[in-house]
């Protein structure tokens, strides 16, 4: 470790200096990139293409036709005629399409993972690691309820069909669908997916797999649509009766972490960086605002830039890689702009020099602006980017004052500590809809006060899930899943077990 | 000393980060000729013998006839009766002579049987000094006698690198192997050593990372450097580069070397050069040739 922090770029070797080339090989295009609808693929209705872009190389890899509003209705109205047919497919059906599904997307997860990485920027590590297993274990997890959710809850008591947005500055375009997907085809419910023609790619080769299984499939409808077409889309199947399905629960505006000073500073810090880096869930922007306890400031400041200054930042077909380009230049240009803006109003700004060429436009160097105070705009705003705000506090009462203060809807939240009975007091005091709280123990568990909306997790998306007493989903790391609507008896078992 | 807790979580999130990593091409040969640089060559086997420690040297000294310019092991590792014969062989060269010493490998011996085995060897021409924890004394409780007696090897061996073996498959947790790094960097170990190489579990990317988290604490809390040195079980490139990535991403680009990192191996080296000898031919466009 030498001094850390500063820019300095012109000492830095690149990253291929050690590690080589770890790229992984450009996939093969979805043979149809048209839009697909209530289980049929059709032609778009006007003659626009939108230019799918490779950032990291700013080259074009597809022109993926753009769907109208002609297109849309049509998709309503298949997918409200699905909508009385799919009542009739039993639940062990879906059940078997879905498991189908699920080995679909484990046969061909190089392929997918390639296409989203190399449209969204998202880093190949994490989507062969993380994504995929995840989407094949959602998907055969809604498949192992489709009976039991039929029981508890019967035809007629879900929405009738329902409309997702999927825009690119999710970065999990597969996460996002599978999100809603995979209980909406356990359910029989049908769903539009109106997916930005930038995130499209792995989307429209999910849409493949999917007409390749057949069955359930049909209650499925992708379009591409235009950038910010998305609501205006949504909007006209609203009216036509597919009710839009909210965002995913984890998207808001900033993502605050509480970092306590009994907390593994090694853990919180690998941990926040990672926040910063990758996005908890579908939906949620890069970036992070820290709250730190001041008798922990300096170390954690010091081993945060350290970090940083170590990041692996370049062409997200790199195994290697953990920070890739924006998706687009607008994503990139808003997160600039941010900093500049913070910087411009009096917050000491740092930047770190990356590994990455500099030629490349869509690439962010990741940021610490450290103080902030909670009244700035920097504290209350989306940073969309690599970057952490940091914040301190004196008690745990002000931190919690301190993060009312910036008046922002509260995304994921984390919260470091060492203190097993802390996490939980404070995470009731919070309103935010995800809560993890990262105890020194083995076990990282999450809570929320909101309704029960992930039955399944990873080690990047624990979840120990409280909806009023009654719905419960949890998983712990590593050692099992419990399927949703667990008993109250084993949620306090495991309460007791974690001694929460 | 503050107690720590080790959050195993993290550590088994970075293990798995970290076994991800892929290096190809020239930045593999540049990787594979790095760790042979790192390397203290073995042999300690109750049936060695003056030629096979001879041979132990002269593999040394010449790593590979058919690849040119490959770097040297850092170190030659052997027991106390052999120290004489290897300083002898490697006079003039710049590969080290470290010999394990203080009762090798159970260090249950009386302190002065351990601390004149250590000058003795310091006599024979030692240049590195590998001791054994009194894992007894640790597990026991008695933190204060390992460090004195740590303390007392460390004046024994005068001038001569001291590197303390943990032996973390006997420590168990990872508490315990923070523990035990604290109490040997705090004695004035100059490395902190995996294991002995004896017993298994030998070295783990995960134990490893626990070490050197604690090397990472007293450099920034003193601004002193302490070397690492994962023992055991690491016999092919792929994992010599896992524990290369590892050192780089939580020490930084100046523990690459080999004053701060050794790698304690028997078959590595081979493993090293037969690889860079079948990439040098790949890269030549030739079949596969080696050593």
């Amino acid at each position: 470790m030498s001094d850390a922090g500063q820019t300095r770029s012109n000492e830095r070797r690149p990253i291929a200096h050690f590690y080589g080339e770890g790229t992984v090989s450009a996939p093969a295009l979805p043979a149809r990139l048209n839009p697909f609808i209530g289980g049929e693929w059709t032609d778009a209705s006007g003659s626009a293409r939108v230019e799918v872009i490779e950032p990291f190389t700013a080259r074009t890899v597809a022109a993926v036709p753009i769907a109208g509003e002609p297109n849309v209705r049509a998709a309503v109205e298949s997918v409200l005629a699905q909508a009385s047919r799919s009542a009739t497919i039993s639940p062990s059906e879906r059940a078997i399409a879905l498991e189908r599904l699920g080995g679909a997307i484990d046969a061909n997860a190089d392929q997918l993972a390639a296409l989203e990485s190399q449209t969204t920027g998202r880093p190949i590590a994490r989507t062969i690691h993380d994504d995929l297993p995840l989407i094949a274990q959602a998907l055969r997890h809604f498949a192992s309820i489709a009976d039991p959710l039929h029981r508890l809850h019967p035809q007629g008591s879900w929405p009738r069909a329902g409309t997702v947005i999927v825009p690119v500055t999710t970065r999990q375009p597969l996460l996002s669908c599978i999100d809603v997907l995979a209980p909406a085809c356990a359910c029989g419910t049908p769903v539009i997916f109106l997916v930005d023609a930038q995130a499209a790619l792995p989307v429209l080769r999910l849409a493949e797999l999917i007409s390749d299984i057949g069955g359930s499939g049909s209650i499925v409808s992708i379009i591409p649509v235009a950038a910010n077409e998305g609501m205006n889309l949504a909007a006209t199947c609203a009216s036509a009766g597919a009710m839009l399905f909210p965002p995913p629960a984890g998207a808001g505006v900033i993502r605050p972490a509480l970092i306590f000073l009994d907390c593994d500073i090694d853990q919180a810090v690998e941990g926040i960086v990672q926040q910063a880096f990758t996005p908890n869930l579908p939906g949620e922007e890069l970036g992070s605002h820290v709250f730190v306890e001041e008798g922990v400031e300096r170390e954690f400041i010091d081993r945060l830039r350290e970090r940083l200054a170590a990041t692996r930042v370049g062409n997200p077909l790199d195994v290697n890689v953990e920070l890739g380009p924006a998706p687009t230049k607008e994503c990139l240009g808003g997160f600039e702009q941010r900093i500049a803006r913070a910087e411009a109003a009096g917050t000491p700004v740092t930047r770190f020099a990356t590994d990455a060429p500099q030629t490349h436009d869509f690439v962010a160097a990741p940021a610490l602006l450290a103080p902030a105070r909670p009244d700035q705009l920097i504290a209350r705003q989306s940073l969309g980017g690599p970057a952490l705000v940091l914040i301190t506090f004196r008690t745990p009462d002000e931190a919690l004052s301190k993060l009312k203060a910036t008046s922002a809807a509260l995304g994921a939240t984390t919260i470091w500590t060492g203190k097993a009975g802390k996490a939980p007091a404070l995470a009731r005091r919070i309103s935010s809809r995800f809560i993890y709280c990262n105890m020194r123990d083995r076990l990282t568990v999450g809570l929320t006060t909101g309704v029960a909306a992930l039955p399944f997790a990873s080690a990047n998306r624990p979840a120990l899930l409280i909806d009023n007493d009654a719905t419960i989903s949890v998983e712990v790391i590593g050692s099992e899943i419990i399927a949703p609507f667990a008993p109250l008896s084993r949620y306090r078992q495991i309460v007791q077990a974690l001694g929460v | 000393m503050r107690r720590r807790r080790i959050n195993a979580t993290g550590i088994h999130e970075k293990v798995r980060d970290i076994e991800r990593r892929r290096i190809g091409g020239s930045a593999r040969e540049r990787a594979l000729s790095l760790a042979i640089s790192l390397v203290d060559l073995t042999t300690l086997e109750g049936a060695d013998t003056p030629a096979r420690v001879r041979d132990l040297c002269n593999r040394a000294l010449y790593p590979a006839s058919t690849v040119p310019n490959l770097p040297r092991p850092a170190a030659v590792c052997v027991y106390p009766a052999f120290v004489k014969q290897a300083a002898e062989h490697l006079a003039g060269s710049d590969v080290m002579v470290a010999c394990v010493a203080t009762a090798f490998p159970s260090g249950q011996y009386h302190l002065s049987t351990r601390l004149a085995e250590v000058e003795a060897v310091v006599k024979d021409g030692a240049d590195e000094i590998d001791m054994v924890m009194n894992r007894g004394a640790f597990l026991s409780g008695d933190c204060d006698r390992v460090g004195e007696e740590i303390r007392a090897v460390r004046k024994a061996a005068g001038t001569a690198h001291l590197k303390v073996i943990l032996e973390t498959g006997e420590l168990e947790t990872y508490d315990n192997v923070r523990r035990a790094s604290e109490i040997a960097i705090d004695a004035g170990a100059d490395f902190i050593k995996t294991s002995t190489g004896k017993i298994k579990p030998a070295a783990t990317l995960a134990v490893t990372l626990v070490m050197l988290q604690a090397i990472r604490a007293e450099f920034l809390r003193s601004g002193r450097r302490v070397g690492i040195k994962p023992a055991g079980g690491i016999a092919t490139g792929d994992d010599a580069i896992s524990y290369l990535c590892l050192v780089r991403e939580t020490l930084g680009d100046d523990w690459l070397d080999k004053t701060l990192f050794r790698i304690g191996a028997s078959s590595l080296l081979d493993n090293l050069v037969a690889e860079i000898a079948y990439l040098s031919a790949q890269a030549r466009g030739e079949g596969n040739e080696h050593e």
